[in-house]
């Protein structure tokens, strides 16, 4: 019985799975293209980075950075109460 | 035509040691074929052309967190029972 | 301590890696790469030559409050080098001007600097996290 369900479950998952990706969008062409074409046409003009990916992450996107290294600091901190916390 | 078949390979040994890493009962051959399996997907994120997760992959995937298993298990057993 | 050959080839090794992530954390408005795998690269050279030779003589102390400094030049960086305030930190700090020499090294503006702090708190995180497990209770 359980075997049976987990069958079933199993090739539903697919068929929804395989519906999804036959119905989904090509690569290559997305839908929305204003935020993209303004990076790509006015990064390296206006903050001199030939990197565009540099130039989103720590200037167009620099909170979200921000976000990743407070994450990371957290982590280390976490990590060290771990290990180095315990009363002598 | 050789980059499908690049991606094709590089999909292959990404299952495989995947199944390797799954399905061995030392851990620190699991560990060396996660680590395998990191490297292989950088690989494919580098032929994807994104080299930045490609150098953040290897360099996290393939180098700290062996290094980090490798501490672990040397404190605790290494066979699994 | 492990064996001859692992701690002379990790010996002979450790300059690349560290060079090249240097490199990849000091070019990071130029090239692919950046602070977070420029950072990593550097604590995954600083990882091998612990486990090859053991953490005698590494200061915890000092790579914890290093660590907190990144993340506080990192936090002002972001402050005053934000998008609102570009001009702003142009006039006060005469930082190199944006425009005209995009793709020498030192241009840019902020983005070298943030992308040094966030190296540099990477790199003394992730290695004093390898430190811990290393060193145990």
């Amino acid at each position: 019985m359980n075997k049976l369900v987990a069958a079933l479950s199993l090739v539903i998952i697919l068929t929804v799975l395989a519906l999804a990706a036959v119905d989904l969008h090509p690569l290559g062409n997305p839908a929305h293209t204003e935020m993209d074409t303004y990076f790509l046409n006015n990064a390296q003009t206006e903050l001199g980075a030939n990197s565009v990916v540099a130039a989103i992450v720590f200037d167009y996107r620099g909170f979200d950075t921000l976000g990743e290294a407070t994450v990371l600091f957290t982590a280390v901190t976490g990590v060290l109460m771990v290990f180095w916390g315990r009363v002598k | 035509m050789i980059f499908l078949l690049v991606q094709i390979f590089a999909l292959i040994v990404i299952i495989i040691s995947a199944l390797a890493a799954i399905y061995s009962k030392d851990l620190l051959a699991a560990v060396v074929s996660l680590a395998v399996m990191s490297l292989v997907l950088s690989l494919e994120f580098y032929l994807l052309q994104a080299p930045d997760v490609a150098m953040a992959e290897a360099s996290v995937g393939a180098a700290l967190t062996t290094a980090i298993f490798v501490l672990a298990i040397s404190k605790t057993r290494r066979y699994e029972q | 301590m492990m064996s001859r050959i692992v701690r002379d080839v990790s010996r002979l090794t450790f300059p690349l890696f560290a060079m090249f992530g240097f490199y990849l954390v000091a070019h990071g408005h130029l090239t692919p790469g950046g602070g977070f795998q420029g950072g990593a690269i550097i604590a995954s050279s600083i990882a091998m030559i612990m486990v090859a030779y053991g953490i005698y003589g590494l200061k915890e102390k000092l790579l914890s409050i290093s660590e907190l400094a990144g993340l506080f030049s990192f936090l002002i960086l972001v402050y005053f080098g934000s998008h609102f305030a570009h001009s702003a930190v142009e006039e006060w700090f005469k930082l190199p001007v944006v425009g005209p020499n995009a793709g020498h090294l030192i241009s840019a503006g902020v983005i070298p600097l943030m992308s040094i702090a966030v190296g540099f708190e990477v790199a003394c995180g992730i290695s004093i996290i390898v430190i811990a497990m290393r060193k145990g209770d």
